[in-house]
C-alpha cells in the first residue's frame, strides 16, 4: 500500500494528518469504498468524504466518535465478532490495519479538509496512464548506432556497459546451425548444413551462407509447425470441450484450427490480420473458405464448463484480453480490476459483444461464430453473479485503450470492430505483447518477465527501447512475424556463446542483459520431434487430423499434431510440462522430474525409434567391424565425430550388452499365426500372422470367435486351436544363424471334455521333429539337438484333432544353442512371448542408440 | 522474496545458487535438501530450485506434525443420517412429513425416513455410530466428527469440484496438487499426489484430482486399483524390452557421457538436474512397484485390512504414505457408489461393508506404526443425503421409495490423527439431519483447517496467476479452531 505525496495541503503537516493519509485513506480506498463509496452506499453508509464519515450514523450509533475508538461502529465492525455485523464482509482486515484505524480514532481522527477520497480515487486511477505498456510506442533514437552495427545488439551492449559488461563472443558455426534449426523449425539440422556450414566458416563465408540458411528455415513449412505450437499454448487448443455430462465431448474440427495457425504462419500472415481473422474471420474477405473461418476456433475451442454461458464467455474473454494484450481482464468479472484500469464495466461491454455471437447450429464447421440478429446490451453482473443485474453498459472496447468516452460499437455484435481496435497500430499492446513473446522464445525469457500481464503491478521491462524499438519494426515491416524473428537471429546478441561467465554473473546473475546466449532444454515437442527426425521415419505431412501420440508409439506424424484431450490430459504431457489447455498459458513450466526419465528409458516410442536407427546403420557393421558403425551411429544422433575415449566406452558398452544376450535370455526370432498341415507332405503349406495383436494375445480379431480364424489364438503360455487342420495355431521360431539347436518343453491339454489337441514340432528342412496328442494330460516335449541355418524355422503346430471344441492348450517350449557342449544362447517361448508386432527385445545397437537419445547433448542446445 | 509463480518458471536459475553448487562441489539433490529456509514468513514456501525440481521436500509456513494426508471419498455422497449423525427425533416421526423444514434438493422428496440402522456408543467419548461402521468406531476416540459441513448445491459435479478443488466451476488446483505444491516429496522415487479409484474414474473424472494453473507435475496420479500389475498402474513403470542389467548398463553409459558433457558446460544446475532424474527413475522401477504389491505385507496385516479392492487400496494407502507420499486419495469407486437415491439399506449395508474393515484396520495399523499423528485422515463424501425420502420420478428410482436424495445442507465429514481433536463431535444438523444448524462448517472452512493443520494459513498459501494471488480458499473460509487439538 503506497500513497506518494500529499496533495498539497498545509494541514499534512499535522503528524496525525500524515497518519490519515498513509494508513487510513488507502485502507478506505482499497478496502471499504467499493461498497460505501461515490457507486454505492450500502445501508447508507459513506466513506469517501470527510463528513459523511465523521458525522455518519447508523441507526443512531455514530460510526466515529473521536476519541473513542470503543465507542465508534466503524471500529467495532472491523473485529468480526459475534456482537457485531462484520466489515469488510469479504475478509477481515489485519490486525495491523485494525490497530491503525483504532489509533486514527483514539487520535481525534484527523482526517485533513483538504481533499475528498473521490478526487484521491480518480488521482489513482488516473496513475496508470503513466504506466510504459499503455504509451504510446516510440520509435527510439538510432542516431548514435555505429555503422553495421545491428539495432539489437546496439540496445543490449548499452545496458551491458553500464554494468561494465560485454557480450560473449560469438558461437561456432556448428553451435549457431543447431541453435538456428531448433529455433525456427523444432528439428536438428542436417547433417550436411552442419559441414556446410563449417566449410562457410572456414573460407570466410559464413555471414553470407548463415542469411541463406535462416531463409531457408523460414520458409521450409516446418518453421510453420514450430511456431505454430507456440500459438496453441496462447489459444488453449484442445481437440475436446472438457467434461460436459453427457454430450458428445469432441471438438471434430479442431485440427482445423491449428491447420490455420499453421498455414497462417507458414504464409507470414500480417500479424494484425492474424489476430483479426481469429475474432471475426466471419466479417473479413475469405468469409465465404472454410480454411479461413477455422481461424475462429481461437475463440471458440475452449472449455465447455457444463454449458455454462457466462463461464464460457468468461474464457473468451480471458484468452482475448490475456492472450492479445497481455491484460488481466477476468479479474473484474466480480469487481472493477485492483491494479489495472479495467473496471467492471469494460468486462460486462466485451461480455456483450461474446453474448451477441453465436456459434451456428447445424453446420459442419463448429468453429466459428456468427453475430446474432439482434445484439445483446449487456449489463454488469454484480459481485459475477449473472441474476444480480447492475447498470447497463455499452458493447466497446476497453476504455483504458480507448478512452473513456469512447463510441459503443454498432455493427452487429461488434466483434469486428473489437477486433479492428485490438490488432491496430493505434494500440500499444497488441505489438508489444507479440514482439516480447517472440523475443521469449528465441532467448528462454521475455524482455517483459510476464508475458501475458503488461499490468501496473508487474515488474517493467528489461530493455524498454529495445521493446519499443521492435514493436517498431515489426509494426513498419507490415507485421511481419519472419521479418521480426529473421531480424532477431541475425543480431550478434542472439548469435554469441552460451558459456557461462562468473564476470558476467556476478552483476548479472539471471543473465538478464544478455551478455551471453542461455543454453535451453528442448520441450516435449522438440525433444519427440527430433527424435522422429534422427530416426529417419517422421512423418512430415503438414497439417491434418490429430493423432493420438500419448496412445500409439508408432505415430510418426510431429508433436504439434497430437490429440489434446483437455478433461483428462494424459501424463505424458502433463510430465512433459505441456500447459494446462483449460485456459491461456502465458509460458511453460520447465521441470525435471523422474517421470520424464521413465518415458524416456521405457516407452515403446523411444525404443522403436532407437530401433530404426540402429536398422540405418545395419550395414555398416558386417564388414568393417563394430567402431565404424558406433563411429557412424554417433555421428547420426549427436551429430559430431565421437573422441576416442568415447568410443572406447561405446565400443564396451556394445560388448556388453552382446556379452548378457549371448548368454541370457536370448533374441526373438518368434511369430505367431495360423496356417495349413499338409499330411501328404507332412508339412506346413500356408503360414500367416495373426491380423491382431494385443491384450496378451495374437489371434484373428480383437473379439473371439473370430468370423474367418474361429477361435484360434496365442498367448504367452499356450492357446486355442483354429478349424480344422486349414487353421492350426502355429508358434514359429526363426533362426537367425547357422548353429545346434536342441528342443525343450511341454504341452498340456488340461479339460476332460472334447478329443484334446495335437503338436507337431516340424523343422523346415528336415521334416516332423515331435508329434503328440494331449488329451486331458500335459506331456513333454523334446527334441534332440540338430543343425538348423540361418533363415530356417522349427514350428510348434497345434491343431484340434476331431472335434474343435475344448480345445484351448498349455504350452511351453525352450530352444538351446550350443557350441562344443556349451550353452550359448536360450530362447523362451513364454519370456519371450511379446503381443506387439516387432515389440522386440533392444539388440545391443538399440540399446546405444537409446542411450545415446537419452544425453544431455542431445535435449539441450547451446 | 520469491514465491513460485506463472511469471518466471525459470527465476530459480539464480546464478548465485549456480555458483554455489560449482563452489562446493555439491549435487543438486544436495542443495535441494538444505532447501530455502530463509524468508518465508509469509505466502507459500517459496524454493527457487523449483524450475528444475518442484518435487523437493519444502517446510509448511508453520510447524506441523502432519506429513502426509490421506483422503477417504466416499463418492456419490454417503448419507450422514445412516452412519455418523443419529437423529432420535427422526427415528421418532417416521413417515411425517416436514413441508417446512423439507428443503429444495435435487429431486422430489417425501417423509422423513428413518434410519434402518442401529446406532450405538464407541469408546470413551460415547460417541454414536451406525452398525455401518462398526470398525471404523472403534477409532471413535481419535476422531473429530463434523456432523455441521455443508455445500453450495445438491448436484454431484459441483459439490465434487467444490470438495476438491475449492471451486465449483471454474478451473483451479486441487487440495493434493496445493499440498504437494507447497510442501513437495519426501520420496522423489514416488510420485507424490496418487489418486485411487478402482474400475474408472468418478464423476468430473481426473478434474477432481487437476493441477488447475499450478504445473502439470502436481497434478494426481491416477491409479486404477482394479488392477495389480505394476506396469498398468504407473506409466512407463516396466521394460520388458531391455532387462535391468541392460538398463543399469544404459545409465553407466549415460552417466559417463553426461559427466564429459558437464565438464564441458561446467556449473550448469539444469544439466545436473536431468542427470539425477535418471538416478531417480531407475530406482523408482523397483520403488514403486514395490509399493502397489501388496502380497509384501504380512498375512496378518492383510487379514486385519480384509478382502477386496477397498481393502487392497486402503492397504495400499498405507504402504504409500510410508514411503513418503504426500497426499493420498482413495476414492470408493467408479462413477458414484454412494449415491443411492433408492434401496438405500441395502447399498449402503453393501459399501460400508467393503471399506468399514479396512479403514478400521488403517487407524489400527497407523496408530501401531506410529505414524497417525503424521497422517491426517479424512472421510466424507461429496455432500450428504435427505432425512426424507426420495419420491419415484419418470426415468429413476424404477418406482421404489426406499431411497435418499442429495444433501448439501448439512452432512457429516470426519478426521482423524494428524492433530485433530478426537473423540469430538463439531457442530450439529436440525433435529431430523437435514441441515447444518449449530457451528456450520462450509466446505471451505474444511479446507482452511485442513491448511492449518498441515502447516499453512489458507490466506498466505498463495499462487499468483492472471494478474492475482489465488488460494485454496479463494476469497473465504475460516479455521475451525475446535477441531484441533
Amino acid at each position: 500500500m503506497t500513497l506518494t505525496q500529499c496533495p498539497g495541503n498545509a494541514t499534512c503537516a499535522d503528524e496525525r494528518g500524515d497518519f490519515f493519509e498513509t494508513n487510513i485513506r488507502p485502507l478506505l480506498l482499497d478496502r471499504c469504498v467499493e461498497c460505501h463509496g461515490g457507486t454505492k452506499q450500502e445501508n447508507g453508509v459513506r466513506l469517501d468524504r470527510r463528513n459523511d464519515l465523521l458525522q455518519g450514523k447508523v441507526s443512531d450509533t455514530p460510526l466515529v466518535v473521536p476519541g473513542n475508538p470503543a465507542e465508534s461502529r466503524i471500529a467495532r465492525v472491523l473485529e468480526h465478532s459475534k456482537d457485531d455485523i462484520s466489515m469488510p464482509p469479504s475478509k477481515k482486515l489485519s490486525d495491523a490495519e485494525i490497530a491503525a484505524v483504532q489509533k486514527w480514532i483514539a487520535d481525534g481522527a484527523v482526517w485533513p479538509e483538504s481533499s475528498d477520497l473521490e478526487t484521491e480515487a480518480r488521482r489513482r486511477v488516473e496513475k496508470w496512464r503513466e504506466h510504459w505498456a499503455f504509451q504510446a510506442v516510440q520509435s527510439p533514437d538510432l542516431s548514435s548506432l555505429h555503422e553495421g552495427q545491428h539495432p539489437v545488439d546496439f540496445f543490449v551492449d548499452q545496458a551491458l556497459v553500464q554494468k561494465s559488461l560485454e557480450r560473449s563472443e560469438p558461437a561456432s558455426a556448428k553451435v549457431l546451425v543447431r541453435r538456428l534449426a531448433f529455433a525456427l523449425t523444432g528439428l536438428p539440422p542436417e547433417l550436411a548444413d552442419l559441414m556446410a556450414a563449417e566449410q562457410a566458416e572456414a573460407s570466410g563465408q559464413l555471414s553470407e551462407w548463415k542469411s541463406a540458411y535462416v531463409n531457408r528455415l523460414l520458409a521450409s513449412p516446418q518453421y510453420g509447425e514450430r511456431w505454430g505450437r507456440y500459438w496453441l499454448d496462447v489459444s488453449r487448443y484442445s481437440d475436446t470441450k472438457g467434461y460436459v455430462f453427457m454430450e458428445d465431448r469432441e471438438y471434430p474440427d479442431a485440427w482445423r484450427y491449428r491447420e490455420w495457425v499453421v498455414n497462417s504462419l507458414n504464409n507470414d500472415m500480417p500479424y494484425d490480420e492474424f489476430l483479426k481473422r481469429q475474432l471475426a474471420a466471419d466479417r473479413m474477405p475469405g468469409s465465404e473458405d472454410p480454411a479461413q473461418l477455422a481461424a475462429m476456433g481461437y475463440l471458440t475451442l475452449g472449455r465447455r464448463f457444463l454449458n455454462n454461458t457466462a463461464d464460457i464467455i468468461d474464457d473468451r474473454i480471458d484468452v482475448v484480453s490475456r492472450g492479445m494484450l497481455g491484460l488481466t481482464a477476468s479479474c473484474a468479472r466480480c469487481h472493477d480490476h485492483k491494479f489495472d484500469p479495467i473496471p467492471t464495466a469494460d468486462y460486462y461491454s466485451l461480455y456483450g459483444v461474446f453474448a451477441s455471437s453465436d456459434e451456428p447450429k447445424n453446420e459442419p464447421s463448429t468453429l466459428r461464430l456468427i453475430d446474432r440478429p439482434q445484439p445483446v446490451e449487456p449489463v454488469i453482473f454484480v459481485r459475477g453473479q449473472p441474476h444480480n443485474h447492475g447498470a447497463q453498459v455499452p458493447r466497446r472496447f476497453f476504455t483504458a485503450l480507448s478512452g473513456p468516452n469512447a463510441e459503443p460499437f454498432k455493427d452487429g455484435s461488434g466483434r469486428l470492430e473489437l477486433a479492428n481496435a485490438i490488432a491496430s497500430s493505434a494500440n500499444p499492446l497488441a505489438g508489444r505483447v507479440a514482439v516480447n513473446r517472440i523475443w521469449m522464445h528465441l532467448f528462454g525469457k521475455g524482455l517483459v518477465d510476464s508475458p501475458s500481464d503488461f499490468g501496473v503491478r508487474t515488474v517493467p521491462p528489461t530493455h524498454p527501447q529495445l521493446l519499443d524499438y521492435l514493436t517498431d519494426y515489426f509494426v513498419k515491416q507490415g507485421w511481419s512475424q519472419k521479418a521480426l524473428i529473421r531480424h532477431i537471429v541475425t543480431s550478434n546478441t542472439w548469435q554469441q556463446k552460451s558459456d557461462r561467465r562468473l564476470d558476467a554473473e556476478k552483476a548479472d546473475p539471471e543473465n538478464r542483459l544478455y551478455a551471453r546466449m542461455h543454453r535451453s532444454r528442448l520441450d516435449f515437442e522438440s525433444q519427440r520431434d527430433a527424435i522422429l527426425a534422427i530416426s529417419g521415419k517422421m512423418d512430415r505431412t503438414i497439417g491434418g487430423k490429430s493423432a493420438d501420440i500419448a496412445a500409439d508409439p508408432n505415430i510418426l506424424r510431429r508433436t504439434i499434431y497430437a490429440r489434446i484431450d483437455r478433461q483428462n490430459l494424459p501424463g505424458l504431457f502433463r510430465t512433459f510440462d505441456l500447459p494446462n489447455p483449460d485456459a491461456h498459458a502465458p509460458r511453460r513450466f520447465e521441470t525435471t522430474v523422474p517421470q520424464q526419465a521413465l518415458f524416456q528409458l521405457n516407452n515403446p516410442f523411444v525404443m522403436n525409434r532407437a530401433v530404426d536407427i540402429a536398422e540405418q546403420t545395419k550395414d555398416v557393421s558386417a564388414t568393417d567391424g563394430p567402431g565404424k558403425r558406433i563411429r557412424q551411429m554417433f555421428l547420426h544422433v549427436l551429430q559430431r565425430e565421437p573422441a576416442e575415449t568415447e568410443l572406447t566406452e561405446l565400443t564396451a558398452f556394445v560388448e556388453e550388452i552382446q556379452a548378457k544376450q549371448d548368454i541370457g535370455g536370448g533374441l526373438p526370432g518368434w511369430s505367431y499365426g495360423y496356417g495349413t498341415f499338409d499330411e501328404a507332405s507332412k508339412s506346413l503349406t500356408a503360414f500367416t500372422i495373426f491380423p491382431f495383436a494385443g491384450e496378451g494375445k495374437w489371434q484373428g480379431g480383437k473379439d473371439l470367435p473370430d468370423a474367418k480364424l474361429g477361435w484360434a489364438t496365442l498367448n504367452k503360455s499356450g492357446g486355442h486351436t483354429g478349424h480344422g487342420l486349414s487353421f492350426c495355431a502355429v508358434r514359429r521360431w526363426t533362426s537367425e544363424v547357422d548353429c545346434r539347436v536342441a528342443v525343450n518343453g511341454v504341452i498340456g491339454h488340461e479339460q476332460e471334455m472334447g478329443d484334446g489337441v495335437r503338436l507337431r514340432v516340424v523343422n523346415s528342412r528336415l521334416g516332423i521333429l515331435q508329434d503328440v496328442v494331449a488329451e486331458n494330460v500335459t506331456l513333454p516335449v523334446a527334441a534332440a539337438p540338430f543343425d538348423i541355418r540361418a533363415g530356417e524355422s522349427i514350428d510348434f503346430i497345434v491343431d484340434c484333432r476331431v472335434d474343435e471344441s475344448h480345445d484351448s492348450f498349455r504350452s511351453k517350449f525352450m530352444i538351446t544353442q550350443s557350441a562344443d557342449g556349451k550353452v550359448l544362447r536360450g530362447w523362451n517361448s513364454e519370456d519371450d512371448f511379446r503381443d506387439q508386432p516387432g515389440a522386440s527385445r533392444l539388440d545391443a545397437w538399440a540399446q546405444l542408440a537409446q542411450a545415446l537419445l537419452l544425453t544431455n547433448e542431445f535435449v539441450f542446445v547451446d | 522474496m520469491h514465491t513460485f509463480s506463472e511469471t518466471d518458471p525459470q527465476s530459480a536459475i539464480a546464478v548465485g545458487r549456480r555458483g554455489m553448487l560449482s563452489r562446493c562441489g555439491m549435487g543438486f539433490g544436495a542443495l535441494a535438501m538444505t532447501g530455502f529456509l530463509n524468508d518465508r514468513s509469509v505466502k507459500a514456501a517459496p524454493f527457487p530450485e523449483a524450475a528444475f525440481n518442484p518435487m523437493s521436500p519444502k517446510p509448511a509456513q508453520f510447524p506441523s506434525k502432519v506429513k502426509h494426508v490421506i483422503h477417504l471419498f466416499m463418492n456419490g455422497g454417503p448419507s450422514h443420517v445412516d452412519t455418523f449423525d443419529p437423529k432420535p427425533e427422526l427415528q421418532r416421526r417416521g413417515g411425517e412429513s416436514i413441508s417446512a423444514g423439507n428443503l429444495s434438493t435435487e429431486r422430489p422428496t417425501g417423509a422423513l425416513f428413518p434410519s434402518p440402522f442401529r446406532f450405538r456408543r464407541y469408546g470413551e467419548s460415547g460417541i454414536q455410530v451406525s452398525e455401518l461402521f462398526h470398525h471404523t468406531a472403534q477409532h471413535v476416540d481419535d476422531m473429530a466428527i463434523i456432523n455441521s459441513m455443508h455445500a453450495d448445491v445438491p448436484n454431484h459435479e459441483p459439490s465434487l469440484l467444490l470438495m476438491n478443488c475449492g471451486e465449483a466451476r471454474l478451473v483451479r488446483p486441487s487440495m493434493g496438487s496445493w499440498l504437494t505444491y507447497g510442501l513437495g516429496t519426501e520420496n522423489e522415487n514416488m510420485p507424490a499426489f496418487v489418486a485411487m479409484c478402482p474400475g474408472g474414474y468418478p464423476i468430473q473424472e481426473s478434474q477432481n484430482w487437476q493441477s488447475g494453473f499450478l504445473p502439470g507435475v502436481f497434478q494426481g496420479t491416477y491409479i486404477d486399483t482394479k488392477h495389480t500389475e505394476i506396469e498398468k498402474l504407473i506409466e512407463n513403470i516396466r521394460n520388458d524390452r531391455v532387462n535391468r542389467s541392460e538398463q543399469a548398463a544404459q545409465l553407466q553409459l549415460l552417466r559417463s557421457l553426461n559427466k564429459r558433457h558437464l565438464e564441458e558446460h561446467p556449473g550448469d544446475a539444469q544439466l545436473e538436474a536431468r542427470i539425477q532424474s535418471f538416478e531417480l527413475a531407475f530406482r523408482m522401477q523397483t520403488e514403486a512397484a514395490d509399493a502397489f504389491d501388496v502380497s509384501r505385507e504380512p498375512r496378518h496385516i492383510r487379514e486385519m485390512y480384509g478382502d477386496g479392492v477397498q481393502a487392497r487400496q486402503i492397504l495400499i494407502a498405507r504402504r504409500l504414505i510410508e514411503r513418503g507420499v504426500r497426499f493420498v486419495q482413495v476414492w470408493h469407486g467408479e462413477g458414484q457408489p454412494w449415491d443411492n437415491h433408492d434401496d438405500i439399506e441395502v447399498n449402503h449395508r453393501r459399501l460400508a461393508k467393503q471399506c468399514d474393515q479396512a479403514i478400521g484396520a488403517l487407524l489400527t495399523d497407523l496408530k501401531q506404526r506410529g505414524m497417525l499423528e503424521e497422517t491426517l485422515i479424512i472421510w466424507g463424501g461429496e455432500f450428504g443425503r435427505t432425512p426424507v425420502v426420495e419420491l419415484p420420478k419418470q426415468g429413476a428410482n424404477a418406482g421404489k421409495i426406499n431411497g435418499r436424495d442429495h444433501n448439501h445442507w448439512g452432512f457429516t465429514t470426519w478426521m482423524a490423527g494428524g492433530g485433530v481433536k478426537g473423540g469430538y463431535v463439531h457442530g450439529a444438523t436440525d433435529e431430523f439431519g437435514f441441515k447444518a444448524v449449530e457451528k456450520p462448517v462450509h466446505v471451505h472452512d474444511l479446507h482452511a483447517t485442513i491448511l492449518k493443520l498441515i502447516g499453512f494459513d489458507h490466506e498466505k498459501f498463495t499462487y499468483r496467476y492472471a494478474g492475482r494471488d489465488f488460494r485454496l480458499t479463494d476469497v473465504h473460509g475460516h479455521v475451525v479452531d475446535e477441531l484441533i487439538a
